[in-house]
């Protein structure tokens, strides 16, 4: 990761004319972005295909960028926007979410709740199991609650910083976050009990 | 609540943090927590955060030479088009500067319009609006110095 002085010196070579200097922007602060997007899409290709447009905004706003905060910041604040904008989109087209919950779903969690100090449960497999259960918990939540969810709870952002990187008012952040915990318990508890239920029905 | 939910309650904290080595314990508390729907939701409340980092803390792929390419491609076309609205840019600041200027311009050629006209028709006459209007409209004027010769008229008017 560069430091706030190279950050600038680079910005400033980049309003000069001096595409190169861009690139090197791009490759100090490209992993990071990336480390955001992939909090609310595992597509791979997704990934980029935000990633490239977060990059163009931020190139083709770059006069607007007050070097008051890290560029860093300013990057991630224009990152977190263009996936809530992703999010936006991708909801309006997918109102019904087909996934539905298996037995193994709720047995997944119950293990977690057990099991997920021991040693070897965050294996890669696991994490991967446990990430697609909670895709679909996620999938049920509005653009907003599950963006300040991960935000907060993910990436360990304040109320004051979610704020900030969303545009939006403190209290706004607050209240979703406590929305987003009460809507994902519920989800979460209801597709748990789906889960059973289907193994009564199935196995039994 | 009852006080088997109070202990299992009470042993969760602890259950969750790994300190529980008995095997028959753990167990215990597994099967109360499968079977009791209170204690069940206390779990999940408690497991929440935890969940949430687990599930969502793989790291995520590098970016591929592809996404600099297509990058740079998008960079490039930008600047491209940039160029092109820098000069519908320039023409458009250089266009609101004469606006003022030219108000100021057709301001003064209306009013130079009822003072000539007011003359040319005698010095006792009282140059009406309509008279400007067909003033105007024989001489081919524009709809903008027919105005401004309106306005001038009515000021001249409420001068007198």
């Amino acid at each position: 990761m560069g430091t706030y002085a190279d950050d600038i010196a680079f910005v400033k070579k980049t309003l000069a004319g001096d595409r190169e200097a861009f690139d090197q922007l791009v490759r100090i602060h490209s992993q990071r972005v990336f480390q955001i997007i992939y909090r609310f899409f595992k597509d791979k290709l997704m990934v980029e295909d935000i990633a490239q447009e977060v990059f163009l905004k931020a190139y083709t706003s770059l006069n607007t960028y007050s070097q008051e905060a890290a560029f860093g910041s300013w990057l991630a604040s224009i990152t977190v926007r263009t996936c809530y904008g992703q999010l936006k989109k991708e909801k309006q087209l997918r109102d019904n979410p087909k996934s539905s919950f298996s037995y193994e779903d709720a047995a997944l969690l119950d293990n977690f709740c057990f099991d997920h100090y021991a040693p070897g449960y965050s294996s890669p497999e696991k994490t991967v199991m446990l990430r697609d259960f909670m895709d679909k918990v996620m999938h049920r939540l509005s653009p907003k609650e599950a963006m300040v969810l991960l935000l907060t709870e993910v990436e360990g952002k304040t109320v004051r910083e979610v704020a900030q990187l969303m545009g939006l008012s403190r209290i706004n952040v607050k209240v979703s976050n406590f929305r987003a915990r009460k809507h994902a318990l519920q989800i979460i508890r209801t597709l748990s009990q789906q889960g059973y239920v289907k193994k009564r029905n199935g196995y039994e | 609540m009852n006080n088997d939910c109070r202990f299992i309650k009470k042993q969760l904290n602890t259950h969750m943090r790994g300190t529980v080595s008995d095997p028959g314990r753990r167990n215990a508390v597994r099967e109360h927590i499968r079977s009791c729907a209170s204690c069940r939701e206390f779990a999940l409340e408690k497991n929440l955060s935890l969940l949430l980092k687990k599930s969502f803390n793989e790291d995520a792929p590098a970016p591929s030479e592809k996404f600099f390419k297509g990058l740079h491609q998008k960079i490039r076309e930008a600047s491209i088009t940039g160029e092109q609205s820098m000069f519908a840019e320039l023409f458009a600041r250089a266009g609101l500067r004469l606006v003022p200027a030219m108000t100021v311009l057709v301001l003064f050629l209306s009013g130079s319009l009822a003072y000539f006209y007011k003359d040319a028709a005698g010095a006792d006459s009282n140059s009406t609006i309509e008279d400007i209007i067909f003033f105007a409209e024989d001489n081919a004027l524009s709809n903008d110095l027919v105005l401004a010769g309106v306005f001038f008229e009515e000021v001249r008017c409420g001068e007198k």
